[in-house]
């Protein structure tokens, strides 16, 4: 018999359309599974076992009456708690803030509207910058699972959801991802609405999925996608048909850039970006070396400048008005944000549009670039969730990226690698993922 | 590095009129990190200021 909290969303999606499972019996499989593990990994900022079981009960009655909501029918779904959900408490991980919306997010809405059962609220650190949320990693508790996203990708890769919401201005998606080995996915800056989502820094911020397969990340971009009246730079582009896309993907055209940052890749990550290469272009995909430009040389003081003068400006006078009440990471952005001028932020986004105009035609003649994902796995201790060098960049450009896992390094723990493409072109960067999930190792589950 | 530190110098006395001399030395690290990044995107070349400055943030054109 299957275990179900091994499921995908689109394989139980699958099965309740067919009426070969309970949208009850899943909740309770993920209930009893979390029951076991949260007391160590700490995945939950608030479980709702109680309002998950009456949402199944309701849509197995509707799926045996031959009703089903959508794509998601019957299938539970994890939210970052800094993404507000109708009836859920959102504390952001914070001391300071707590709401409680009596409206979802856009993306939730969007979600629950397809069926999903919101499973609960998922650790984030505070305000999703870099104090560490209480989660441990599942592959080994001793470790980070990564931030600011943590109790979403450690939830996914437990199973104990079998997909969640996140967030990245930084690396909050991709970096938890490769360090809990899970897919994290962000597509274009502009794709998905931040109506609901509390900001960092807002000009960077971006909603993103973990899951423990691409078809799952073209499932949920599929529901999410499109414009929305209440974030205006939520953008009015044409949506592709993403699950198409990763059905039948063909050989990638795959550009090379090395290690962006090589003094600050481990030796682990170093041998699995190689190893990745070389698998992929013995499967038949096109390895293209490409030079980044020179000025991608500034894309982290640019992000920096950024991100400290907005989450500044978001949270100045919460800093002041109660210092200690913030989070030693946070107060310390937030003070030094504060003294950034005001020419020299406008400056750094100026630059970013040099820094963009330069990277975009790398993409011509390529479906995606293979950059690291993260300097190694997972670091040892929670008092950091580690460095994000290798996703800064893309989240200062907007531009889609994923994280793929690729192999275990020699402690056992994953590593991952990244895919990141062209503006707006999710469908060709998720069906390059797709053919690349195949040709990598196969992602275990983590022990116990 | 030299017009890092100048900068430095001049974050660290704005931030103790600002936040107090006692938050320096838990400061002083992030400040670095902050002259650093503005020392280097300063020195970026940008085009003449004569045409109005796109609006910020920036969402990428339709490819």
């Amino acid at each position: 018999m299957t275990d179900l909290t091994e499921l995908s969303a689109a394989e139980a999606a699958a099965r309740i359309a067919r009426r070969e499972l309970s949208p009850v019996d899943l909740v309770d499989a993920l209930l009893a599974r979390s029951a076991r593990l949260e007391p160590e990994l700490q995945v939950w900022a608030y479980l709702d076992a109680e309002g998950a079981r009456a949402s199944a009960r309701r849509l197995a009655d509707e799926a045996a009456r031959g009703v089903l909501r959508g794509p998601l029918h019957g299938v539970p779904v994890g939210v970052k708690d800094i993404v507000h959900v109708a009836g859920l408490p959102t504390r952001a991980g914070s001391r300071v803030y707590r709401a409680e919306p009596a409206e979802d997010a856009t993306v939730v809405g969007r979600l629950r509207r397809a069926g999903a059962i919101i499973l609960g609220k998922t650790h984030t650190t505070e305000f999703a910058y870099a104090d560490p949320a209480p989660t441990r990693n599942p592959w080994r508790p001793t470790h980070t699972p990564g931030g600011s996203s943590s109790g979403s990708a450690a939830g996914v890769a437990a199973r104990m959801v079998p997909v969640a919401l996140g967030t990245q201005t930084a690396g909050s998606v991709l970096r938890p991802a490769s360090f809990c080995g899970v897919v994290g996915f962000k597509p274009t800056y502009g794709r998905l609405s931040r109506h609901g989502v509390l900001p960092l820094a807002w000009t960077l911020d971006h909603p993103g999925t973990l899951t423990r397969t691409v078809a799952d990340a073209a499932l949920l971009l599929s529901l999410m996608a499109g414009p929305d009246g209440r974030d205006e730079l939520c953008a009015d582009v044409p949506v592709a048909d993403y699950q198409a896309a990763v059905r039948e993907p063909r050989p990638p055209r795959v550009g090379l850039v090395g290690a962006v940052y090589p003094e600050r890749l481990s030796a682990a990550a170093r041998a699995c970006l190689d190893e990745t290469a070389r698998r992929l272009e013995r499967a038949g995909a096109t390895l293209v070396e490409l030079t980044l430009p020179p000025i991608f040389a500034t894309a982290l003081d640019t992000h920096h400048l950024l991100m400290a003068s907005e989450a500044s400006a978001v949270h100045l006078e919460g800093v002041q008005a109660r210092p200690e009440a913030y989070g030693p990471r946070l107060r310390l952005l937030v003070e030094a944000g504060a003294l950034v001028p005001a020419p020299a932020y406008l400056g750094a986004q100026r630059v970013r549009r040099l820094i963009r105009a330069a990277v975009r035609p790398l993409f011509a003649g390529i479906d995606c670039l293979l950059v690291p994902a993260a300097p190694g796995a997972a670091p040892v201790g929670l008092e950091s969730t580690g460095d994000p060098p290798f996703n800064a960049p893309w989240s200062l450009l907007g531009l889609p990226a994923i994280a793929l896992p690729a192999g275990l390094d020699e402690q056992g723990l994953p590593l991952g690698v990244q895919l990141v493409a062209a503006p707006w072109r999710e469908a060709e960067l998720l069906a390059a993922a797709a053919w690349c999930e195949r040709v990598l190792p196969p992602a275990p589950a983590p022990p116990g | 590095m030299e017009a890092a530190q100048e900068t430095l110098a001049t974050l660290e006395l704005v931030a103790a009129r600002r936040w107090g001399p006692a938050r320096l030395p838990a400061l002083r690290p992030l400040l670095w990190r902050t002259a650093e990044a503005l020392t280097t995107v300063q020195a970026v070349p940008l085009p003449p200021a004569v045409e109005p400055f796109p609006p910020s943030p920036p969402v990428w054109e339709e490819a």
